[in-house]
C-alpha cells in the first residue's frame, strides 16, 4: 500500500535551523518558508544543473561518467546491499537501450532485495549490533521489513516507531498481537536520556544529548532543552507481560504502555532530574497541552509537515548513503556550527521529499539518477569535503554487504558463513561509521585464511567454482565468468592472458581456487567504488 | 624472513605501491623517543565505570573495609589484598573528573582524550602510540586489544587500528595457512593478488590503508613471534597466579606481548556498570582484577620491565555515593579514580582527593586531557604535537593537556 500523499497545499520546510544566525524560538510556523511545495516532483536534471553550477563556481572539473559495469555494480550495492548476479551483469551490458540505467534503478527498488538491505541498514542504525537481552530482534526486523517493503511513508513509520505500544514478542501463554516496533522502546527502557538523545539525533539530526550534563557556550541546546525532551519518555513503561513463566529461557514478552503520569523511577537519581521537567519539543512546543500522551505528542511533532528538521535529516542521511557524504557530515549532526554544503539543494530536496509523501523510494531513485552519482571514483582535482561530489566517494563494503556479496558471488550457504562472521566487526554500538570497524588485520586474516574463504573457493555442489568449471569451453570463458561474479565486469584482454598463463602448469582445481581467492581478496571486490 | 610484502622484495609493482611504502615509512619512527621513560603501555580497561568508593577510594563507614597497603597514604578496599602488597608501585589518582556521564561519550573521551566531536574521528590512544612510537614494519601489531571492544584509529588510518584478540586462551584466528595451502602456493596467490591490486588504478588512501593492513597480516602469519600468543607455554604456577579468568589470561598475554615489542596492549574487564547489586558484583570483579593486576606488576618487576612499561588501570567514570533502590550505584563522572604504575611513574602515592562521600573532587582535580598528556609524555610523545587530519584540520595528540609532573619519578 503506497500512500498517495503527493501534494498537500502549503507544505513548508522551514529554513534557518541548520546554518546561519540565531534561530527563532517559538512556533516553527513563524520561521521563513523555503518554498511552497510544487505540484511536480523534482527531477534528477534539476540536481544536475545545481551541481554543475557549484562545480563551475569552484572551478572543479568533475570526474568522468562511470562505465556501465561500474554503475551497475555500484547501484546494486547501494540499493540492495550486494553485488549483482553475473547473469544480471551480462544482461545489463548487452542492453542497448538509452534509458537502461533508469530502468535498472527502478527494477532494483522494486526487488525484494531492496527491503532486505534497508532492513539491515535501519536495524543497524536503530538497534546497533549489541542488542540487549529480551529485545525480540526478529519481531523488530519483521516490522521494519514490512514498512520498507510496502514503502510506507517515512513519516508514518517513524511516528509509529517513536510512539509504539503493545507486546514486544509473542507470549507463550496467549494468542496476542505483537508490535515489533515496541522493541525500540524496550532497548532503551532503563535509560530514557539515551532514548531521547538517540531519537533526536537519528530523526532530527540534532545532537541534543550533548547538553545532558552541562551547557556548552557555543551550542544552542541547553540542559533544560534536553530535560524537557527527555521528559516526553518518562510516562512510558515496559512490563513483563506474563510473570508466570519465570523459568522461561530466552525471550520474554514485554508490554509497552503509556501512563498518565511519569512512572516511578524508583529513586533513580539519574532520572529524577528529568521528572520535574515539562515535556517539550525542541522548538518549545508543550507536549502536554494537546491531550495525547507526551510520547505520542512528540512523535506527532517530529513528523509534522512543518517540522524544520525531520525531512532535512533523512534527506541528508540518504544523500550520505548514496553519494558517500552527506551535505553535513556526520549525517546525523545538522547543528548550526556544522553548516551543510549546498544548503539550498538540501532544502529543496527536503521539501520535495515532503511533497512526495515522504516516499523513500522516490528519494533514492532521484539520487541514483543524478549525474553526480554516476561519476567515477577518480577525482580530477580536489579530494574530500571541498570537492562537492565531483567524483564518487568509494567505501569499503560494510559487514552485511561483504557477507551478502560473498554469498552471492560464491554460492556459499548462508548459515555456514554467518556463524563465523560476527566477531570480525567489533562495531561500536552507537556507531554509524561502517568504514571504521576495528580489527582490520583480523579481517584480512579471515579473508585470506578463514574457513568461510576456504568454503567459498572450494569445488562443492552448488559452489560458484563447481558451476563455472562444469561449463564447456576453454579457460577464457571460465575466467570471464568468475570476474562477472566477483568484480562484476568482464576481464580485459591483458587480464585474461595473465590468468591463462597463471593457470598453466598447475592442477586445474588449484589454479582456479587461487584465481577466485585473488578476486575475493582484491580491493576491487572489497570496495564499493 | 619468509614474509611477503606487497611493495618490497618482488620489486615495485607500480606507482601506487611505491607511494604507499614511502607514505608508510615517512609516517612513524621505530626508535624509542628521546626522553621516553616508557617503551610500552598496558591499559587495563574496566568497562562500565567502576565504583571508586568501593575499590581505590574507600571511605570510612563504607560497605567494604579499607585495608592498609605498602604505601603509607594509600588504603584500598578489602577485596584487593594482593594489590595492597604492591602499594609502593602504585600512583592512585583519586581526583579524575569530567562531565561525560553517558557510557559511549565517556568511553570515547577515555580512549581518545577528546570529547566526541561530530566533525572529526579522533584516534584512540593506542592508534597514536602505534603511529608515534610503533615499528614501521612490525612483525607483531603495534596495538593489540584483548577481550575488547576497543576503539579505532580514527583519521590515522586502518593500519594503526587495534589487532583484536577475542580469547587470550587461543591462538589468534586464521594466522595459519589452510591445510591445502603450502608456503609456495600462498606466495603464488600473493603475487597474483599484488598484480591484481596494481591494475586497480583508483588512487585512494583507503586502498593503500587496506593494502598496508594486508601486509601487516601477512607479516604476522610468518612471524616466529607468533608463539607469543600461546600462553600455554607459561608454567602452570604463573598462569594460576593471574587467575583462571579471561581477564587474567589477557593480562598474562599482555606481559608476553610487551616483552616481544608490542607498544600498546589493552585488556578489557567488562561488567562494572553496577546500577543493580553493586556490592556483590564489584566484589566479584575485584576477585578477578586483584590477582591479575598484582601478578602483572610482580612479573614486570621481576623481569626488570616495570620501569619501561607504563601500566594504567581505569574505567570511564565513577559511581554515585548514593545507593539506589536496587542496591546499585549510578553514573558519576564528577569524581573517580585511575591507577598508574611503572613506566617512570612515582609509585607509593595518592594524588588528589575526594570529599568524605566520594562525591566531589576537593584537591588537585585531574582532567582527562591532563591524564593523557601524562601518559604520552612518559612514552616520549609530545602531548602538544599537532597532526593534520585528511580534511586539513590540525589535531593535537592531546586536547591541550598538560602533563602532571608530581606523578613522575
Amino acid at each position: 500500500m503506497k500512500r498517495t500523499g503527493w501534494l498537500v497545499a502549503g507544505v513548508v520546510v522551514a529554513a534557518g535551523c541548520a546554518a546561519s544566525g540565531p534561530v527563532p524560538r517559538g512556533p516553527v510556523a513563524a520561521s521563513k518558508p523555503v518554498e511552497a511545495a510544487r505540484p511536480v516532483l523534482m527531477r534528477p536534471a534539476e540536481i544536475d544543473a545545481r551541481m554543475r553550477a557549484a562545480w563551475k563556481e569552484k572551478g572543479i572539473e568533475p570526474a568522468e561518467r562511470v562505465d556501465d559495469a561500474g554503475f551497475f555494480r555500484r547501484v546494486n550495492l547501494d540499493l540492495t546491499g550486494r553485488v549483482p548476479a553475473a547473469e544480471a551483469v551480462e544482461a545489463f551490458l548487452a542492453d542497448k537501450s538509452a534509458d537502461k540505467r533508469q530502468k535498472a534503478i527502478d527494477a532494483l527498488l522494486a526487488s525484494p532485495d531492496y527491503a532486505e538491505h534497508f532492513t539491515n541498514y535501519w536495524d543497524r542504525v536503530l538497534m546497533g549490533r549489541n542488542v540487549r537481552k529480551n529485545v525480540d530482534h526478529a519481531e523488530f526486523r519483521r516490522w521494519l521489513h514490512e514498512q520498507l517493503e510496502k514503502n510506507v511513508g517515512y513519516d508514518v513509520w517513524v511516528r509509529e516507531l517513536v510512539s509504539a505500544t503493545g507486546l514486544t514478542s509473542a507470549p507463550r501463554m496467549a494468542e496476542q498481537p505483537v508490535n515489533g516496533a515496541a522493541n525500540w522502546y524496550l532497548r532503551y527502557m532503563d535509560n530514557p536520556p539515551d532514548l531521547a538523545g538517540t531519537t533526536s539525533r537519528l530523526f532530527l539530526g540534532v545532537r541534543i544529548q550533548c547538553a545532558q550534563c552541562h551547557d556548552h557556550k557555543t551550542e544552542k541546546w541547553t540542559m533544560s532543552d534536553f530535560q524537557g525532551f527527555t521528559a516526553s519518555f518518562l510516562s512510558t513503561r515496559a512490563r513483563l507481560f506474563y510473570a508466570d513463566d519465570k523459568d522461561k529461557k530466552g525471550l520474554r514478552a514485554y508490554d509497552v504502555e503509556d501512563l498518565d503520569r511519569p512512572r516511578r523511577a524508583a529513586k533513580r537519581m539519574d532520572i529524577a532530574e528529568y521528572k520535574s521537567a515539562a515535556p517539550r519539543a525542541l522548538d518549545g512546543t508543550d507536549l502536554l497541552s494537546g491531550g495525547s500522551k507526551p510520547r505520542t505528542a512528540l512523535a506527532e511533532w517530529i513528523t509534522r509537515k512543518d517540522n524544520p528538521w525531520f525531512a532535512r535529516a533523512i534527506v541528508n542521511r540518504m544523500w550520505g548513503v548514496m553519494l558517500g557524504r552527506g551535505f553535513s557530515e556526520p549525517v546525523d549532526d545538522l547543528r548550526e556550527s556544522n553548516p551543510p554544503a549546498m544548503k539550498d539543494l538540501l532544502d529543496t530536496l527536503a521539501s520535495d521529499f515532503v511533497a512526495s509523501g515522504y516516499d523513500l523510494k522516490h528519494l533514492l531513485r532521484l539520487m541514483a539518477n543524478t549525474e553526480a552519482y554516476q561519476l567515477t571514483a577518480r577525482p580530477r582535482g580536489q579530494r574530500g569535503d571541498g570537492a562537492a561530489w565531483s567524483y564518487y566517494h568509494m567505501e569499503q563494503l560494510g559487514p552485511d554487504e561483504l557477507l551478502d556479496s560473498l554469498i552471492r558471488a560464491t554460492g556459499l550457504p548462508r548459515e555456514k558463513a554467518e556463524r563465523q562472521f560476527s566477531f570480525l566487526f567489533d562495531v561500536d554500538e552507537e556507531d554509524d561509521h561502517d568504514d571504521e570497524f576495528d580489527g582490520t588485520i583480523t579481517q584480512a586474516l579471515w579473508l585470506m585464511n578463514g574457513k568461510v574463504m576456504q568454503r567459498s573457493i572450494q569445488i562443492a555442489p552448488g559452489s560458484a567454482l563447481a558451476q563455472v568449471l562444469s561449463k564447456p569451453g576453454g579457460d577464457e570463458g571460465k575466467i570471464r565468468a568468475l570476474y562477472m561474479r566477483t568484480v562484476s565486469r568482464p576481464p580485459t584482454d591483458e587480464e585474461t592472458t595473465h590468468w591463462v598463463t597463471f593457470l598453466k602448469g598447475q592442477p586445474v582445481r588449484q589454479g582456479y581456487e587461487d584465481l577466485l581467492w585473488v578476486l575475493l581478496n582484491s580491493s576491487e571486490f572489497l570496495f564499493n567504488h | 624472513m619468509s614474509a611477503m610484502h606487497f611493495s618490497r622484495r618482488q620489486g615495485l609493482v607500480g606507482g601506487l605501491a611505491a607511494l604507499m611504502t614511502m607514505a608508510l615509512r615517512a609516517e612513524a619512527g621505530a626508535e624509542p623517543k628521546a626522553g621516553a621513560k616508557a617503551k610500552a603501555c598496558i591499559v587495563l580497561w574496566l568497562n562500565g565505570g567502576p565504583s571508586h568508593v568501593d575499590t581505590f577510594d574507600p571511605k570510612p563507614g563504607g560497605r567494604f573495609k579499607a585495608i592498609k597497603t605498602r604505601a603509607r597514604d594509600l588504603w584500598l578496599a578489602e577485596h584487593l589484598p594482593r594489590l595492597a602488597d604492591h602499594g609502593d608501585k602504585l600512583a592512585v589518582i583519586r581526583s579524575m573528573t569530567s562531565k561525560e556521564g553517558n557510557h559511549d561519550r565517556a568511553r570515547y573521551l577515555m580512549h581518545t582524550g577528546y570529547i566526541p566531536n561530530p566533525t572529526v574521528r579522533h584516534p584512540s590512544f593506542g592508534a597514536w602510540v602505534s603511529r608515534e612510537i610503533g615499528a614501521t614494519s612490525p612483525e607483531l601489531p603495534n596495538f593489540v586489544s584483548i577481550a575488547g571492544p576497543s576503539m579505532g584509529p580514527g583519521f590515522l588510518g586502518l593500519q594503526h587500528g587495534p589487532f583484536i584478540v577475542d580469547d587470550p586462551a587461543k591462538k589468534p584466528a586464521n594466522v595459519e595457512l589452510p591445510a591445502a595451502v603450502d608456503e609456495a602456493r600462498f606466495q603464488r596467490r600473493e603475487g597474483a593478488l599484488r598484480a591484481m591490486e596494481a591494475r586497480f588504478d583508483l588512487d585512494d588512501p583507503q586502498i593503500s590503508g587496506r593494502q598496508a593492513v594486508y601486509e601487516q597480516a601477512t607479516r604476522l602469519m610468518h612471524s616466529p613471534k607468533l608463539a607469543v600468543f600461546d600462553i600455554e607455554q607459561e608454567p602452570e604456577a604463573v598462569r594460576k597466579a593471574y587467575g583462571d579468568t579471561k581477564f587474567g589470561r589477557g593480562c598474562l598475554l599482555a606481559r608476553r606481548l610487551v616483552e616481544s615489542g608490542v607498544k600498546l596492549v589493552e585488556v578489557v574487564l567488562d561488567g562494572w556498570d553496577t546500577h543493580q547489586d553493586n556490592f556483590e558484583r564489584t566484589r566479584k570483579l575485584m576477585g578477578t582484577l586483584d590477582p591479575a593486576l598484582s601478578s602483572l606488576l610482580a612479573e614486570l618487576h621481576a623481569r626488570k620491565l616495570l620501569d619501561s612499561t607504563l601500566v594504567v588501570c581505569m574505567g570511564e567514570f565513577g559511581r554515585t555515593p548514593h545507593i539506589n533502590a536496587k542496591e546499585g550505584r549510578d553514573h558519576h563522572p564528577a569524581a573517580w579514580s585511575a591507577v598508574l604504575a611503572g613506566g617512570g611513574i612515582r609509585g607509593g602515592q595518592v594524588y588528589g582527593k575526594t570529599d568524605n562521600e566520594g562525591a566531589k573532587v576537593v584537591e588537585r582535580p585531574v582532567t582527562v586531557p591532563n591524564l593523557f598528556a601524562t601518559l604520552t609524555t612518559q612514552l616520549g610523545i609530545d602531548p602538544h604535537k599537532m597532526v593534520t587530519s585528511p580534511i586539513g584540520r590540525p589535531i593535537g595528540v592531546t586536547d591541550e593537556g598538560e602533563p602532571i609532573r608530581e606523578l613522575m619519578t
